[in-house]
C-alpha cells in the first residue's frame, strides 16, 4: 500500500517523458506535437556521426569523462583511507569539511575564478615562474593542458563528496576484525591492505558502475565555462557540441536523439560492469 | 517515516501538477471587450500579460515593488486603465528563449504581447500559427510618431514578414550609438605621441605604450591594445577588434553579411580574403606582445579589466563604456581617458562596425484583441524619449530623476533620498530597453553644436560625464561606418545544419593564426573548406531570402511609407 505513492511518482516522472523520446526520429516541430511531426528515421542519429567535428567530441568525451572516472575513484578512496587514520579528531573533521565545501560552488564560479588563476599573470603561473623559472603556462588556451586541466580542477571539486561515502564504510566496519588482524602481529599497513580495502570493496563497486553509467557526461557546466576556440580539439565534448549545434537552434529532434544515444551507451556499460562484478568479485549490486 | 516523507511529497507534487492544469482558464476573463477608452483611459481597466526576459538591470525593485507591482505598473493602472502583468518570465535569453518554446507545445498559455529576440523562434511562431497578424492593426492604431520611427527602419520587419504579411515590429528600433576607441591620455602625452588615425599610427602606439614604459613605473607591465576573442572577433558592444579586421577588407566585417558591389550579392565577411591581411597583423602584434595574451579566454566583458587596472592602454566600446572603466582614473594618479573615432583602414576609407537597429520584435498572442490598449501604452513609454507628456524628464520621481531645489538631477547620489544607481523604470514592466529616438546619441551632438539643454532627454544627455559625452558625439559623427548585417531572417535549411560547424572553424582557425599556433595559410585551407561544407549552400540561401525580402513591399500595406 505504502508504495503506491512512489510507484505513481516513478511512472508520471520517470517513465511518462520517455514517450518524448520519439522525438529522436522526427523533424519534431512543437506545435505540431508529437503526433503531427514527420517521421524522418534515423536520420537524426546520422548526423551525430556525420562531422569530423562530432566524432571529435566524441573521442574528448571518453578520454575527459574516462579519466575523470579513473581519478575520480582512487583519489577519494586514498583520501579516505589516510583520513581515517588520523587520530585528532579535530584535524579529521576540519579537513573533511575543506575538502567537501568546493561541491556546492557552482562551476559559474568555479570558472571566473579559474580564468584568473590560472591566466598567464595569474597566481599559479607566479609560483611556477619564481620555483622553476618557468615560462608561463596557458592552462586554459593549451590544447594539451586543457584535458589535465578541467580533470584536476573537477577532481579539487567534487573529491570531497566521494571521500565522505567511503569514510562511512570504513566507520562501519566490524573492529573485531582489525582486532583479530592485531592479535595476528599485522602492521598498519597490512591491515590497511588486508582488511580496510577488502571491506571497501563492495561500495568501490557500486560506486564505479553507477560512474560507469556516466561515461560520456564528461561535465558540461564546466566545460561550457572554460573552454575557448584555442582548445576545441581537445575541449570540445558532445554535450557543449549539442548545445552549439542544436539547443541555440531550437533542433529538438537531434538534441533527443543524441541523450538517446548517450543512455543507450550508458545502459549498455553499467549492464557489462553489473555482470563483471558478479562474475569477478562474486558480488550482486541489486 | 521516509514512506510518509515520500507520500507528502507525492502529494505535493500532484497538487502542482493538477495547479499547472488548472492555469489554462486563467486568462480569459481580462479579454474583455466591454472595456471602453474614455478621456484616454479605460473603464473598467484592461490587462495586457506580457512575457519578459529579465535583463540584469531590470531584476532591482525598491522594497514593496516587484515585477507586478511597481511604480509603473501602477502608473498604468491609474492613468491609462491598463493593467501589465508578466506571465512568462525567463532569466537569461537561453532559459527566456526555452520558457517561449515550452509555450509553443500548448503546455502553457502564450502571453497578449511575446517579445522575441532570437529569428529561429520569431519563424517558429509564425509557422505554428499561434501569432497574430499585424498588419491592418499597425495601419489602424499606431500613433503618428511611433509610425515615423518605424518608417526609418523598413529592415527591422524582415524576420516577422511571412507571405507578405506581418507578423510582429521591432522592439524601440532606433541606431544604437557606435563604438570609439579609448586611450590613455595621459600615456599618450607621457610618451609624447598623437591619437592613432591609420593602421601604421596605430601600430607605433601600441609598440610605445608596451616598450616604452608609458606610466613611468620603470617596469615593463603595460601593453598596447586590449580587446576579447573569445565568442567572436566581432563583438559589437565592448572589446572589439572589429576595426582591424574592417581596415582591410572594408565593409566586409567578419560575422556579417554585406552585398558585393560586383557580383550584387550578399557575402559573408569572415571569407573575406582581407581577413588574412588583418590576421597577419594581428598575428604580428600578438607575438610582440602588444596584444591582450588572454584574448581566446577573456569574454567582452572580462577584456576590459585590463583597461581599466590600468595595464592596457587602448579598448575600443560604446561610449558609455567610458563609465564602466573610469575607475582608473581614480586609483592610479594622473590617470585620464579620452575617446577618439576609430581608426581608418589602408585604402583611406572609415573602418565599418556592426549596427544593431533592435534588440528582438514585438509578436502578439492570435487572440489578442485590443492592440490599440497596446499601442496607446506603448505610445506613453516613449513619453521619456520625447520629453512629453507625463515622463517628460524620466518616469518617476525619486526613481530614474529628482527634483532637489527645483532643479532636476539625474546623479543618483544627489538625489533627495540618495541611492548608488539609478531605477530604470523603463525597462520594469513592458521593454528590456527603454525606448529611445534619435540616431546614435544625437541628443550628445545637439548639446555639443550649443543647444540649450531644456527637455528632459537633453538634459539626462547632459548629465553624463564628460569623456563619456565626447564618445557620444564621436560616435553620432561617424554614424555612417555602423552596418546592420543585412541578413536578419531565420537561419536557412543548410544553416540550421551546418552553420555551427562552420563558425567554431571560423573561430578556431582565426584564434589559432593570431596565436601562431597554425600557419597564415590556415586561413586559405579555411575560406576553402567554408565554401565546400556548406558555405556556398549557405550564400544561396541567404541571397534567396534577400531578392524575396527586398521585393515584398509591405510598408504601404502598414501605413508606413
Amino acid at each position: 500500500m505504502l508504495c503506491i505513492p512512489s510507484l505513481v511518482f516513478v511512472l508520471i516522472f520517470a517513465y511518462g517523458p520517455m514517450v518524448g523520446l520519439v522525438m529522436a526520429f522526427q523533424d519534431y516541430k512543437p506545435w505540431l506535437g508529437l503526433t503531427g511531426s514527420t517521421w524522418i528515421g534515423l536520420d537524426n542519429f546520422e548526423r551525430i556521426f556525420q562531422y569530423e567535428g562530432a566524432t571529435q567530441a566524441i573521442v574528448n568525451t571518453l578520454i575527459i569523462a574516462v579519466s575523470k572516472i579513473v581519478v575520480g575513484i582512487i583519489v577519494p578512496i586514498v583520501m579516505a583511507i589516510l583520513l581515517s587514520e588520523v587520530r585528532n579528531i579535530g584535524i579529521k573533521k576540519s579537513v573533511q569539511t575543506l575538502v567537501y565545501l568546493p561541491h556546492f560552488l557552482s562551476w559559474v564560479t568555479v570558472a571566473g575564478m579559474m580564468i584568473d588563476i590560472l591566466g598567464l599573470d595569474g597566481g599559479i603561473n607566479h609560483i611556477l615562474t619564481s620555483l622553476f623559472g618557468t615560462e608561463p603556462i596557458y592552462f586554459l588556451g593549451d590544447p594539451s593542458t586543457f584535458r589535465a586541466t578541467i580533470v584536476i580542477s573537477d577532481l579539487w571539486k567534487n573529491f570531497g563528496f566521494g571521500m565522505i561515502v567511503y569514510l562511512a564504510t570504513i566507520a562501519g566496519i566490524d573492529p573485531s576484525y582489525y582486532e583479530a588482524a592485531e592479535i595476528d602481529g599485522a602492521t598498519r599497513r597490512q591491515q590497511i591492505w588486508h582488511v580496510t580495502l577488502p571491506c571497501m570493496l563492495p561500495m568501490i563497486i557500486v560506486i564505479a558502475t553507477l560512474n560507469l553509467g556516466s561515461i560520456l557526461d564528461a561535465g558540461f557546466d564546466q566545460i561550457f565555462n572554460l573552454y575557448n576556440p584555442l582548445v576545441y580539439s581537445t575541449g570540445d565534448i558532445i554535450d557543449t557540441y549539442v548545445y552549439r549545434s542544436s539547443l541555440l537552434n531550437g533542433q529538438y529532434g537531434f538534441g533527443t536523439a543524441v541523450g538517446l544515444f548517450k543512455s543507450v551507451v550508458s545502459l549498455i556499460l553499467i549492464v557489462i560492469a553489473y555482470r563483471l562484478a558478479y562474475k569477478l568479485a562474486n558480488y550482486r549490486i541489486f | 517515516m521516509k514512506k510518509a516523507s515520500n507520500i507528502a511529497l507525492a502529494a505535493v507534487l500532484m497538487a502542482g501538477l493538477l495547479a499547472g492544469c488548472g492555469g489554462k482558464g486563467g486568462n480569459e476573463a481580462d479579454q474583455g471587450t466591454s472595456s471602453t477608452l474614455v478621456n484616454g483611459k479605460y473603464d473598467p481597466p484592461v490587462t495586457i500579460t506580457i512575457g519578459k526576459q529579465q535583463d540584469e538591470n531590470a531584476g532591482k525593485y525598491f522594497e514593496g515593488e516587484s515585477l507586478n507591482d511597481n511604480v509603473l505598473t501602477r502608473w498604468g493602472v491609474e492613468n491609462l486603465g491598463i493593467k501589465i502583468e508578466t506571465t512568462l518570465l525567463g532569466g537569461d535569453a537561453a532559459q527566456y528563449n526555452n520558457k517561449l518554446r515550452l509555450a509553443l507545445t500548448g503546455s502553457e498559455q502564450l502571453p497578449n504581447v511575446i517579445p522575441v529576440y532570437d529569428t529561429m523562434l520569431m519563424n517558429d511562431l509564425i509557422q505554428s500559427g499561434r501569432v497574430k497578424e499585424i498588419t491592418e492593426d499597425i495601419k489602424n492604431y499606431m500613433p503618428d510618431r511611433l509610425k515615423e520611427i518605424y518608417k526609418q527602419y523598413p529592415s527591422t520587419f524582415n524576420p516577422v514578414i511571412h507571405e507578405g504579411k506581418v507578423y510582429g515590429m521591432a522592439i524601440s528600433p532606433v541606431l544604437t550609438e557606435g563604438q570609439v576607441m579609448l586611450i590613455r591620455q595621459d600615456w599618450l602625452d607621457n610618451l609624447g605621441l598623437q591619437a592613432p588615425t591609420t593602421i601604421e599610427e596605430f601600430e607605433q602606439v601600441i609598440a610605445a605604450f608596451t616598450n616604452d614604459d608609458p606610466d613611468g613605473n620603470n617596469k615593463k607591465d603595460t601593453y598596447g591594445f586590449t580587446f576579447s576573442g573569445k565568442d567572436s572577433y566581432n563583438t559589437g558592444w565592448v572589446s572589439d577588434p572589429v576595426m582591424i579586421f574592417s581596415a582591410y577588407t572594408g565593409k566586409h566585417i567578419p560575422s556579417s553579411w554585406q552585398l558585393d558591389e560586383e557580383s550584387g550579392k550578399l557575402v559573408y565577411g569572415s571569407v573575406d580574403e582581407g581577413n588574412k591581411e588583418a590576421l597577419a597583423t594581428l598575428r604580428d602584434w600578438y607575438s610582440k606582445g602588444y596584444l591582450n595574451k588572454e584574448l581566446a579566454t577573456q569574454g567582452a566583458w572580462d577584456a576590459i579589466a585590463d583597461f581599466a587596472e590600468g595595464k592596457a592602454g587602448i579598448i575600443v566600446g560604446r561610449p558609455w563604456l567610458y563609465d564602466s572603466v573610469a575607475a582608473v582614473e581614480t586609483n592610479i594618479a594622473g590617470a585620464k581617458i579620452s575617446a577618439y573615432p576609430t581608426i581608418d583602414g589602408v585604402t583611406g576609407d572609415r573602418t565599418y562596425q556592426s549596427a544593431q537597429l533592435n534588440d528582438g520584435v514585438f509578436m502578439f498572442s492570435k487572440d489578442f484583441n485590443n492592440m490599440e490598449a497596446f499601442f496607446l501604452y506603448y505610445d506613453k513609454l516613449y513619453d521619456a524619449a520625447f520629453g512629453t507628456g507625463d515622463f517628460q524628464y524620466g518616469y518617476a520621481q525619486g526613481y530614474d530623476y529628482d527634483i532637489v531645489n527645483d532643479e532636476v538631477v539625474f546623479d543618483p547620489k544627489k538625489f533627495n533620498k540618495p541611492m548608488d544607481s539609478l531605477q530604470m523604470v523603463g525597462k520594469m514592466a513592458f521593454t528590456k530597453n527603454t525606448p529611445a529616438i534619435g540616431d546614435a546619441g544625437k541628443n550628445f551632438y545637439d548639446l555639443a553644436q550649443g543647444v540649450e539643454p531644456n527637455t528632459g532627454p537633453l538634459m539626462a544627455a547632459n548629465a553624463a560625464k564628460e569623456t563619456a559625452k565626447a564618445g557620444f558625439v564621436i560616435s553620432y559623427e561617424n554614424r555612417e561606418t555602423l552596418l546592420p548585417t543585412l541578413f536578419n531572417g531565420p537561419p536557412t535549411k543548410t544553416m540550421q545544419s551546418n552553420w555551427e560547424q562552420l563558425t567554431t572553424m571560423e573561430k578556431e582557425t582565426y584564434t589559432k593564426i593570431i596565436y601562431g599556433n597554425e600557419p597564415l595559410e590556415a586561413f586559405d585551407q579555411f575560406v576553402k573548406q567554408w565554401h565546400e561544407k556548406g558555405g556556398d549552400q549557405i550564400t544561396e540561401e541567404v541571397n534567396e531570402w534577400y531578392s524575396n525580402a527586398s521585393k515584398v513591399d509591405v510598408m504601404s500595406s502598414m501605413g508606413l511609407n
